[in-house]
């Protein structure tokens, strides 16, 4: 019955092994604790191999007695074996601080049980690490773990497109365990919800070993020295206390009340005590009916923020511009696309995505222009959420080229124009300075002209409107904008009662400028018949009543330019030569009935009489000076010295816009316009 | 044609009354004897008067007179040299039985014997008229001034020389000397215009007076004229607009027809220049009237030798009444002449001077 002694002989040795087990041992062998296997501490029952690391529990028996040299070989196999054990923890730390920490290595090296180990001993550990084969664990996790752009991308895609609301988010460190509740804005950025409560591992397994070498080492599945000795507990992979160890984790899981969590374990994927606590994890997590619920996450380097700046856009994202009707002159605003939904930024560290766009500056006075990168997500624009907005100045009617940067949702940086001034105006402020309509003011003007008198002071009169109009042809935005109408105005005929009576003037009702351009050409000097008045007063009066003619239009500003020497002429006789109008036209009731009726701004340019005025005696000269400052209330020229240019800004005609302002940008020329949307590489 | 200075007037018997119209320059001489036709072919008294020029040289004026007036609606040009025109002033009243409208007694123009009928509704006034050029009364007289750009084309023309001014002034005085009465011009446009320009009009009065002396012809130590100061130009808006207020400006229209203005606003107003400048030519005027004439024999008129404006509704209206208008720098005349107060000094002086003669009245 070799066998029965076979059996014997091993329960010997078995024996031997747990009193040698049991019996406590100097630091370099590390802890034990009766019960478990003496490399790894796996507790074992009646297992002839050891479950985590493969030690023979029971060996073969041994035949004859157990000689100190079996014993001597029995400590030496066990003491590599525990050393190799550790080893591999040391591998797994390294890989996993090491960069930051080059000292790591050498460190807990020195916390190996076992001694120092053999030359080739760490290779060997790091080979099988990296290898990865089976039983370089301590036990089979049985974890799979998804890759982290298909796990977070997932959960962040259904955070943006609304099916999570909230999630937590459990990252697992070397040093610690964080959760983050993370929530979406009305854009669908994610967000984290506060601040994250973490614990440190030992505050989770308050039997850890407090020293942070000691714990990466048991953490990464090591035993170590340290702590040596017998122990009630030692906390080791396959310990069966994480549900009460965790209980602080899932706590504040449910304060989150996350529909939806993702364990992350950064950095320290494989170190198999983190294992064993992510698959308790998880397993808590698993509620009835959600298992797509929980995902965990290997070897995550990222942090959460940068993960979050991963997520899809939920709306897609705009320039936004003003759009103005070329008929109604309505303003509507628009977005120009610049960053469509659900683009993401790549993958990579300090990532981001450009666009482009060339947009024209408005026509008028732009000094705070604003560029405003906004979410259209409804289609009244009030309602549009701002992502970015800057305030730039332009020249009017320039075109402003614009690149922003996509960096996350809802992270646009302005690349260009240059010299931007971030911030400003809130986006409600900025739509409520949009104008219900926006186009060079209608502008109507009514030229009153002298026409009787020297030829060449007539034809100065005619030239000089001529002029304004072909400059305000070349200059005006919108020429279209301004109609003119024409009233000349010959002598009354005073000598005769009859042709007293007749008509004096000659007009144009409104037209384009060209058409009126074109009737001036027409008309030639008349006769002067009196020294010291020219029937103005009728020609205001043709204004007010000249049936079936209409100077001007509603919502146009309307302007009445008098060119002319003689002033008009009174409606009854003073004490000077100054006749009267035969008509008993008021021209000071006409001029009343005309602002109060149309309101005109009044522009005139005054030439000399051929005959001086004081010469007419009385008031006249005084009266003459009092009509030319109400003609030209609002802006009155000598002849002698006026400009087309002078004449032209009076009347505000080359700026067009007068004070009106658009508040961002007019869409630019078609063929300089493109929405390109690509990665963009270097965004600092 | 001219008379010699000093001559004897030849035909001084063959005239009930002999007149002298006298004025500075441009105060309207020439146009007041153009309107003197119409005011008499427009006369609606008792009495009907007729315009007769004595010489050649008086018709053709005449005839050219009425043509720039009426037909040109202009005022005459300015007078060149001294130009004595003679006119007779012929006035029947129409016996009661037989009025024989329009009808005059023939004269033999040739004849130089006794023209007055012996019938006691019929006058000859004999009007001399020495038109003398502007300036003339001025110490430097050149013919014209030349800081006078205001009333420059109104202004007579120029002289020769002051010799010449000299030998007018003394033709003049001549002249004055032998009228019975004198229709003095006083133009109240130039005189507010240029304050002094009448001061010499006590220096040629002076001289009047002293040549009367010589003839023993003075009253007293004052002439023995009868003078019509006319307000000349009354319709012209900056002498009316001044002379009258607001509401009697509106009375003017009351009635149809030209209006006529009252001696007494002619007076008033006259005055009222007087006060109006310390250094004023109307005061000089005054003052020399008064020491030189006999209180009596002075009457003021508010003349317009071409009357008002009036609308087709022959009336005055207030707010247009204006007969001139000015059109390249000159006076043009709106409508027919009316002349207003011409030939009313012209008649009652004659009345006077023939009351005073002979203690009836015409
Ligand atoms: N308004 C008005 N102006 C007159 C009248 N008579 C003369 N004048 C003006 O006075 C200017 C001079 O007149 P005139 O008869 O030549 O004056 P004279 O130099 O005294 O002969 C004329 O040209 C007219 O402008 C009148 O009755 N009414
Ligand atoms: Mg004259
Ligand atoms: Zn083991
Ligand atoms: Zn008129």
């Amino acid at each position: 019955m070799a066998d029965r002694a076979a059996d014997r002989a091993a329960d010997r040795a078995a024996d031997r092994a747990a009193d040698f087990v049991a019996r406590p041992m100097e630091t370099r062998e590390g802890p034990t604790a009766a019960g478990s296997c003496p490399v790894c501490i796996l507790p074992f029952e009646d297992a002839r191999v050891c479950a985590g690391c493969g030690w023979w529990l029971r060996g073969g028996y041994v035949l004859g007695e157990i000689t100190a040299e079996l014993e001597r070989a029995f400590r030496e196999r066990l003491a590599t074996a525990r050393r190799r054990f550790d080893l591999r923890a040391v591998v797994r730390v390294v890989e996993a601080v090491g960069s930051g920490d080059p000292g790591v290595a050498d460190r807990l090296v020195g916390l190996v049980r076992g001694g120092a180990p053999a030359p080739g001993e760490f290779d060997m550990a790091r080979a099988e690490v990296l290898a990865g084969p089976p039983g370089s664990g301590p036990v089979d996790s049985g974890l799979s773990m998804a890759p982290v752009s298909a796990v977070v991308g997932l959960l962040l895609t259904r955070m943006v497109a609304g099916e999570v609301e909230r999630a937590a988010v459990i990252e697992l460190t070397s040093d610690a365990v964080a959760v983050t509740g993370v929530g979406t804005d009305e854009l669908g950025v994610p967000y984290r919800l506060g601040p994250p409560r973490t614990w440190n591992w030992s505050d989770l397994l308050p039997v850890l070993p407090s020293d942070q070498d000691s714990q990466w080492l048991r953490l990464a599945g090591g035993i170590g020295v340290h702590g040596g000795g017998r122990v009630k507990q030692v906390i080791t992979v396959g310990q069966d206390g994480w549900s009460a160890a965790l209980r602080p984790v899932r706590d504040a899981l449910s304060m989150i009340d996350a529909s939806c969590a993702v364990v992350l374990v950064r950095q320290v994927a494989g170190w198999p005590m983190v294992d064993d606590g992510v698959r308790a994890l998880t397993g808590h997590l698993v509620r009835p009916g959600g298992a797509a619920d929980h995902e965990a996450v290997t070897a995550v380097t990222d942090t959460l923020d940068e993960l979050l700046r991963l997520a899809p856009l939920r709306h897609g994202y705009g320039l936004a511009l003003a759009e103005v009707d070329r008929v109604t002159r309505r303003v509507r605003l628009v977005t120009h696309p610049l960053f469509g939904a659900d683009t993401m930024v790549p993958p990579g560290p300090g990532t981001a995505r450009a666009a482009e766009v060339t947009v024209t500056a408005p026509p008028t006075r732009s000094d705070d222009l604003t560029l405003a990168v906004v979410a259209p997500v409804e289609d009244d624009p009030r309602q549009w959420r701002p992502v970015a907005l800057a305030r730039c100045t332009t020249p009017p009617g320039s075109a402003v080229h614009v690149r922003v940067a996509l960096d996350g949702p809802g992270r646009v940086r302005f690349l260009d124009p240059q010299d931007l001034r971030i911030g400003g105006l809130s986006w409600p402020r900025v739509v409520d300075r949009v104008p219900d309509e926006f186009g060079a003011d209608h502008a109507d003007v009514v030229f009153v002209l002298e026409l009787s008198g020297a030829d060449d002071a007539v034809t100065a009169r005619l030239r000089l409107v001529m002029d304004l109009l072909d400059l305000v042809e070349a200059e005006h935005p919108e020429p279209a904008a301004v109609r003119v109408g024409l009233v000349g105005y010959d002598d009354h005929d005073l000598l005769d009662w009859r042709r007293s009576q007749l008509p004096v003037l000659r007009t144009a009702p409104a037209a384009a400028m060209a058409d009126a351009a074109v009737v001036l050409r027409g008309w030639r000097p008349s006769t002067p018949r009196h020294d010291y008045a020219a029937p103005v007063e009728d020609a205001l009066h043709a204004l007010n009543e000249l049936a079936g003619v209409s100077w001007w239009r509603d919502g146009a500003t309307h302007y009445l330019v008098t060119i002319g020497a003689r002033p008009p002429h009174p409606p009854r006789q003073r004490d000077d030569l100054t006749a009267p109008c035969p008509a008993r036209r008021d021209w000071r009731a006409e001029m009343d009935q005309l602002i109060a009726q149309v309101g005109v701004r009044r522009v005139a340019v005054r030439g000399t009489p051929a005959i001086a005025m004081a010469r007419a005696r009385g008031s006249a000269a005084q009266r003459a000076d009092a009509a030319w400052r109400q003609l030209g209330a609002d802006a009155l020229f000598a002849m002698d010295d006026v400009s087309t240019r002078e004449l032209a800004s009076a009347l505000g005609l080359p700026a067009g816009y007068g004070e009106q302002v658009l508040p961002v940008p007019l869409a630019g020329p078609s063929a300089d316009s493109r929405g390109t949307a690509g990665a963009c590489g270097g965004a600092g | 044609m001219s008379m010699s200075p000093g001559a004897p007037v030849p035909d001084r018997p063959r005239h009930d009354v002999r007149i002298g119209l006298w004025g500075a320059a441009s105060s309207g001489k020439t146009t007041y004897l153009g309107a003197l036709k119409f005011a008499a072919q427009q006369a609606r008294s008792q009495w009907r008067w007729k315009v007769v020029a004595k010489d050649p040289a008086a018709l053709s004026v005449l005839g050219e007179l009425a043509n720039v007036l009426a037909i040109q609606r202009e005022f005459p040009p300015a007078t060149f040299g001294n130009t004595r025109l003679s006119w007779s002033f012929l006035g029947e009243k129409p016996l009661e039985q037989s009025p024989r409208v329009g009808s005059w007694p023939t004269r033999d123009r040739g004849g130089g014997g006794s023209r007055t009928t012996a019938r006691t509704n019929q006058i000859e006034v004999a009007l001399d008229l020495l038109d003398v050029p502007g300036g003339l009364f001025d110490d430097n007289f050149a013919g014209y001034d030349d800081d006078d750009e205001e009333d420059e084309l109104d202004f007579d023309g120029p002289s020769t020389g002051p010799s010449r001014g000299v030998v007018h002034a003394e033709e003049l005085v001549e002249h004055l000397v032998a009228c019975d009465g004198i229709i003095y011009l006083f133009d109240p446009i130039r005189d507010e215009a240029e304050g002094d320009a009448y001061r010499h009009f006590n220096r040629m009065l002076d001289e009047v007076v002293s040549r009367a002396f010589d003839r023993g012809k003075l009253i007293g130590n004052r002439l023995p004229h009868q003078l019509a100061v006319c307000v000349t130009k009354f319709d012209d808006p900056r002498v009316l607009g001044r002379a009258v207020e607001r509401h009697e400006l509106e009375k003017l229209g009351a009635k149809p027809g030209q209006p006529k203005i009252s001696s007494d606003v002619a007076f008033r107003y006259f005055n009222m220049l007087c006060h109006d400048r310390p250094d004023s030519t109307a005061r000089h005027v005054r003052d020399g009237i008064m020491s030189t004439f006999q209180a009596d024999r002075v009457r003021f008129y508010a003349t317009s030798s071409i009357g008002f404006y009036l609308g087709v509704d022959d009336r005055f209206d207030p707010a247009d009444y204006a007969n001139v208008i000015s059109e390249g720098g000159r006076l043009r005349i709106r409508a027919r002449l009316q002349p207003m107060n011409v030939l009313e000094p012209l008649v009652k002086m004659a009345a006077e001077i023939r009351k005073a003669r002979t203690g009836r009245l015409v």
